[in-house]
């Protein structure tokens, strides 16, 4: 469960959130709602003007980044110098979990990953796999995921398998997309205009 | 006609004039034996090795900083970077003095410690350290600025602070950018001359004892240390040129190949 109540701004952008996401949630907004600025706030990387962000239960709101439990996966976000094994298992590394080998081809099967190679010179859509189940394998206590599912080709069916394993290991998903359409493949949707959330079901 | 261009290719000519003519009367018209004697190399090579290891002392020591600066918003830092570029070279040099000077208790301290920066290749390579850092900085700090953040930011989710984001997400991802500015920083301690004539006019350590740095013996040929010292300061002039103008070259060559 994360639960943010907050208000940040970004320049001149607003934000004021309230949103409850437990299991998977779909923020939903058009471009400039404030989607990013609103996951980037429950991460860690903007300062909250007032308010607080609790996960799993312990208020993080002046934690660091690194000690939230919350990742934070865009388009961006691939290691590009590492190989596609090494990158799956780098975050787990990190945190000292041990690394089980049928769970990682599950995921690695589960999530479409038949390939392997130097991330950096895989194609959008092959890095944000990788991304995508790098941070599944982690085990962090919840995942953001700002357009990181944009360029996938079976986007809905990924985001629906992708729910499931994350389920299965107890970490929350939210994640961001411009239609509310979106809110089926979640157990919440919230859509945010002008930087102000509302909850839709 | 392209005038911005014109006038740009212009002024860099001017720049570059004196050079020109330097290498052309030091290695033509005034071209003299006593400009490239073993001695005037043994200095250029000490210049070149005590450069080179304060490059790496540039890089081992702050690219922390350039990161820290890229990434943070630390405006204090970022202006005590440029106090040593703002000072005359040959103040840093007293300073360095003063610091390891037996007359102060901050200089009897290092001394006991066995750290002696007068006349030394140590006290040489901080001297170039002091130089360079800033320049190596100023190189560092645009390069991961123009660096898309979000995977240091999907590494800091996952529990990696901003050392170990720095160590294993950006530098192996930043070779050509690294080897840049080091060899920027290190073409910039080639050519330093007032702080070093001061605190190491000469070092008198294994394997340059009684060596010169190659722009403190440039000086001294100037100054008459030999007769027809001039001749010989300006082919020793151009000889350093010869030397230093590949690791300029090589540095901007990586400069373009990390954008």
């Amino acid at each position: 469960m994360i639960e943010a109540r907050l208000r940040a701004h970004a320049g001149h952008f607003r934000l004021a959130a309230q949103v409850n996401c437990s299991g998977v949630t779909c923020v939903a907004g058009r471009n400039g709602a404030g989607k990013t600025t609103l996951l980037r706030a429950m991460a860690g990387f903007l300062k909250l003007d007032e308010g607080h962000v609790i996960v799993g239960g312990l208020d993080v709101t002046r934690l660091p980044v690194e000690k939230r439990g919350v990742v934070l996966v865009t388009p961006g976000s691939a290691i590009q110098h590492l190989d596609v094994d090494s990158h799956l298992i780098w975050g787990r590394k990190l945190v000292g979990k041990r690394i089980q080998e049928d769970q990682v081809s599950k995921v690695k099967s589960e999530l479409g990953i038949d390939f392997g190679g130097r991330v950096g010179k895989l194609s959008l859509g092959m890095r944000e796999r990788v991304s995508l189940a790098t941070a599944l394998l982690a085990e962090p206590k919840a995942i953001l995921v700002d357009e990181a599912f944009a360029s996938l080709h079976d986007r809905e069916e990924f985001i629906m398998a992708y729910g499931r394993l994350l389920v299965g290991a107890r970490i929350d998903l939210v994640f961001s997309s411009q239609v509310a359409s979106d809110g089926k493949l979640g157990d919440n949707l919230y859509l945010i205009d002008e930087g102000v959330t509302t909850r839709s079901n | 006609m392209n005038w911005l261009r014109a006038v740009s290719i212009a002024a860099v000519v001017l720049l570059l004039i004196p050079i020109a003519v330097l290498l052309y009367y030091g290695l033509g018209p005034f071209r003299s034996p006593a400009g490239y004697t073993a001695a005037v190399f043994r200095s250029i090579e000490l210049s070149v090795v005590a450069s080179a290891v304060a490059a790496l002392i540039d890089f081992g020591l702050f690219t922390p900083v350039a990161y820290y600066l890229a990434r943070g918003n630390d405006a204090i830092v970022e202006s005590l970077i440029d106090i040593p570029v703002g000072i005359p070279h040959p103040i840093i040099g007293v300073a360095l003095l003063i610091l390891d000077s037996p007359l102060t208790p901050t200089g009897q301290f290092l001394l006991f410690l066995g750290i002696n920066f007068f006349n030394t290749i140590l006290g040489l390579v901080v001297a170039l350290v002091v130089m360079s850092a800033p320049i190596y900085i100023k190189a560092m700090q645009p390069f991961f600025e123009s660096r898309d953040a979000s995977a240091e930011e999907f590494a800091m989710g996952l529990g990696a602070s901003r050392m170990r984001t720095l160590v294993s997400i950006v530098l192996p991802d930043s070779v050509s950018g690294v080897v840049s500015a080091s060899l920027i920083a290190m073409s910039r301690a080639l050519g330093e001359f007032g702080s070093i004539s001061i605190i190491a006019f000469y070092v008198l350590q294994y394997p340059f004892y009684g060596v010169s740095p190659a722009s403190v013996t440039i000086f001294q040929l100037f100054n008459g240390a030999i007769p027809g010292g001039l001749n010989a300061a300006v082919t020793a002039s151009a000889a350093m040129i010869l030397v230093a103008l590949p690791i300029t070259v090589a540095g901007h060559f990586f400069r373009r190949r990390s954008r």
